[in-house]
C-alpha cells in the first residue's frame, strides 16, 4: 500500500531520530553519560506512566522493577556468558511477573491506600537485596561485568549509549501504539471510572494488571541497561525515593503524553547537574519543589500539555466550525 | 420479526419481581415487566422512583435481593457488568461520562470494546485479525457518527465540547456497540428544549438505523410521549402502571403520583 503521509509527515521520524545518532559524536564522555542516564530514564518513566498516566494507578514501586533488572543483569553477567539480549530478555519477563504481583492489590485498593501497599513492595525488595547477600552483595551490591553482543560490550559507552536509545525507541513506539488502540482506549476508561470501563465491556482486572505488567517489562529492562552503564548496583538506587523521582519527572514532563517522558527526564537528569556546574547543588531540592508546586498549579498536564496546546490551536486553525456546535448549544461541561 | 399471540414482538429483556433495599430503605419491592423487542421502551417515573436502581439491576451494578432478569431467554443472575455488556446489553448514565482528554472517535470506538478478541501482543504488534477488526470499528463507528451528527467532530476532544454535544457522545459510544438492549439513563438530563427535541431525534434515528431495542429511563413524561410505544411508570420502587404513553398518563394513579391529583 503507498505512503499517503505528506512529506513532512514521513520525514518527521528521521527528523526526530537524528538527533540521537548525531548526539553521541559531539559529545564528551560525561555528557554522553549524561545523556544515556535520559535515555534509561525514558524507559523507566514511560512505564510509570502506562500505569499512572494512562491507567491511572498510582504505584510507588517502580523502583523495585528497575532494580529487579538490574539484579538481574548484575548476577547474570557474573555467573553465564549469555549476551546482553538474553539478559534483557530474562530481566524483562521476571520484572514483568513482579509487577504483575504488585498489581494484584490494586483491583482491591485505589489511590493514596495502593501507593502505600506499593510502597510496602519497595521496602520488601530492600530487605530482600540487603538479606541475600550471598546473591545480592547486600548493602555493598554487585558489580557488573560489561555485556554485549560478542565482541561489541558495554565496556564501550558508545554501545551502553545505542543500547539505552534502542530501548528508549521500542518503550516510545510501544506507548504510541498503545495510544490509539483498544489497549490504549481501555486504560483510558479504567482511569476515568472503572464504572465507565465496565460499561463499555472493559474488564478493569485485565487492564489493570497489563497496565502493571507492561510498566514492569519497561522498568526491568532500564534496569538492565542501568547496570550495565553505571558498573555496578546496590541496593540504594532502588528505595522508594527513586520511585518518587521518577513520579516528579512523569508528572512535570506530563502524564499521558509520549514527549512527557522525554521532557521529564531531560529534567531530571539535566538540572542537578545545572545546579552543580552554577555552583549551588543544594539549591536544586529546593528549587525543584518550587518549579513541582508551580507547574501543578499553572499547568497541570505538564510541560507537554502546553506544547500540546499550541500544537492544537496551531492545527485547528481556519477549521470551519461544525454545525452541530451552533445547532445544539446544551450549556457548557460544569 | 415473529410476534407472540397478541400480535406484540416476544420480550428481549424480562425483570421478574425484582426487590433492592438500600441501608435499610426499600428502593424497589417487586418490579416486574418485559421489555419487547426492538421497540423504544419509555420507563418513567418521578425522582426516588426506582428508576437509576432498576437499570443498576439490569446492568449488574448492583446485586438484587431478590428477582430475576432474562435477557433472549437466558438467566442473567450471577453475571457480572462485563459479561451483560458482551451479551449486548449497553448502558448510558445519568452523569455524562466520557475519556477526557481524546477525540470524540477514541470515546465512540471505546464502544467497540465488546467485540476485541485479539490478545496483548498482537494488537501491539499488530495483526490481519486485528486490523480487520480495526476496520470494522472505524466503519460502524463512523456510520453512529454520521447518524448522530458528530462526523465533523470525531477529531475533536471531548474536552471542548458543549455539554450537549458531550450527550450526544455518551449515547453514541452506546450505539457503536451495536447493542441489542441500550438502556439510557435520563439522556436529556441538563439539556434545554431545543437540545431535548434535538437529542432524542437523534437517537429515535439511531434506534432505527441500527434496529436496537432501547430503554429510556425519563421523569420527563412529554419526552417519553413523543418518543416510546409502551411504558412501564413506577412510583416509590413498584410498577405503578403500563401500557402505550396515552393510556399511561390517564391513568389515575399516574396522575397522583406526579401532580399529587388524578384528574391533572
Amino acid at each position: 500500500m503507498p505512503d499517503r503521509r505528506s512529506p513532512a509527515r514521513r520525514l518527521r521520524p528521521v527528523l526526530l531520530l537524528a538527533p540521537l545518532v548525531v548526539l553521541p559524536l559531539l559529545l564528551d564522555s560525561f555528557s554522553l553519560y549524561q545523556a544515556t542516564m535520559i535515555l534509561i530514564y525514558v524507559t523507566a518513566i514511560i512505564g510509570l506512566d502506562i500505569v499512572f498516566g494512562r491507567a491511572g494507578v498510582l504505584s510507588v514501586a517502580q523502583a523495585v522493577f528497575i532494580g529487579i533488572g538490574a539484579y538481574t543483569a548484575a548476577w547474570m553477567s557474573r555467573t553465564t556468558a549469555v549476551s546482553i539480549g538474553v539478559e534483557l530478555i530474562v530481566a524483562a519477563v521476571i520484572a514483568g511477573l513482579a509487577a504483575i504481583l504488585v498489581g494484584l492489590p490494586a483491583l482491591r485498593v485505589s489511590g493514596l491506600r495502593l501507593a502505600i501497599l506499593t510502597f510496602a513492595f519497595v521496602e520488601l525488595f530492600q530487605w530482600v537485596v540487603t538479606t541475600f547477600a550471598s546473591v545480592t552483595g547486600g548493602t555493598q551490591g554487585l558489580l557488573v561485568n560489561p555485556g554485549g553482543f560478542g565482541t561489541i560490550t558495554t565496556a564501550d559507552p558508545l554501545v551502553g549509549y545505542g543500547l539505552a536509545a534502542v530501548i528508549a525507541l521500542l518503550a516510545t513506539w510501544l506507548v504510541i501504539r498503545l495510544q490509539r488502540n483498544p489497549i490504549g482506549r481501555s486504560m483510558a476508561a479504567v482511569k476515568n471510572s472503572n464504572l465507565l470501563a465496565e460499561s463499555a465491556g472493559v474488564s478493569t482486572v485485565r487492564t489493570k494488571l497489563t497496565a502493571f505488567m507492561l510498566s514492569g517489562m519497561l522498568g526491568g529492562l532500564a534496569g538492565v541497561v542501568l547496570a550495565h552503564v553505571s558498573g555496578s548496583v546496590t541496593p540504594a538506587g532502588f528505595t522508594v525515593f527513586s520511585s518518587l523521582n521518577l513520579l516528579v519527572a512523569l508528572i512535570l514532563g506530563g502524564t499521558g503524553r509520549v514527549h512527557g517522558a522525554w521532557l521529564g527526564a531531560a529534567y531530571v537528569v539535566l538540572m542537578p547537574e545545572l545546579f552543580a556546574r552554577l555552583g549551588i547543588p543544594n539549591a536544586y531540592p529546593i528549587v525543584n519543589g518550587a518549579v513541582l508546586m508551580l507547574l501543578l498549579v499553572v499547568m497541570p498536564g505538564g510541560i507537554a500539555s502546553v506544547l500540546d496546546r499550541i500544537r492544537d490551536r496551531v492545527r485547528r486553525r481556519g477549521d470551519p466550525p461544525s454545525p452541530l456546535l451552533t445547532s445544539v448549544p446544551g450549556r457548557s461541561p460544569s | 420479526m415473529a410476534t407472540d399471540k397478541a400480535g406484540r414482538p416476544p420480550a428481549v429483556l424480562e425483570v421478574r419481581d425484582i426487590c433492592v433495599t438500600v441501608n435499610g430503605v426499600r428502593a424497589l419491592g417487586g418490579v416486574s415487566f418485559d421489555v419487547p423487542e426492538g421497540s423504544l421502551f419509555g420507563l418513567i417515573g418521578p425522582n426516588g422512583a426506582g428508576k437509576t436502581t432498576i437499570m443498576n439491576v439490569i446492568s449488574a451494578v448492583i446485586t438484587p435481593q431478590q428477582g430475576s432478569v432474562r435477557f433472549r431467554g437466558e438467566e442473567l443472575t450471577g453475571t457480572g457488568t462485563v459479561a451483560r455488556v458482551r451479551a449486548g446489553i449497553l448502558r448510558s448514565f445519568q452523569q455524562v461520562r466520557l475519556l477526557e482528554g481524546m477525540t470524540v472517535l477514541d470515546n465512540l470506538l471505546l464502544g467497540r470494546e465488546r467485540f476485541r478478541v485479539v490478545g496483548l501482543l498482537r494488537q501491539i504488534g499488530g495483526s490481519r485479525t486485528g486490523r480487520r477488526q480495526a476496520r470494522r470499528d472505524l466503519a460502524v463507528v463512523e456510520e453512529v457518527a454520521a447518524v448522530l451528527g458528530l462526523s465533523d467532530l470525531l477529531h475533536r476532544d471531548v474536552q471542548d465540547l458543549p455539554f450537549g454535544v458531550r450527550r450526544l457522545v455518551d449515547v453514541g459510544r452506546a450505539f457503536a456497540a451495536e447493542p441489542d438492549l441500550l438502556l439510557l439513563d435520563e439522556p436529556a438530563a441538563g439539556l434545554d428544549v431545543t437540545s431535548r427535541r434535538l437529542l432524542l431525534e437523534a437517537i429515535k434515528q439511531a434506534q432505527r438505523t441500527t434496529g436496537a431495542t432501547v430503554m429510556l429511563v425519563e421523569h420527563d413524561v412529554d419526552m417519553v410521549r413523543r418518543a416510546c410505544g409502551e411504558s412501564v411508570v413506577l412510583s416509590n420502587g413498584e410498577v405503578l402502571a403500563r401500557g402505550t404513553p396515552a393510556e399511561v398518563l390517564a391513568d389515575p394513579a399516574v396522575l397522583r403520583a406526579y401532580f399529587g391529583r388524578s384528574d391533572a
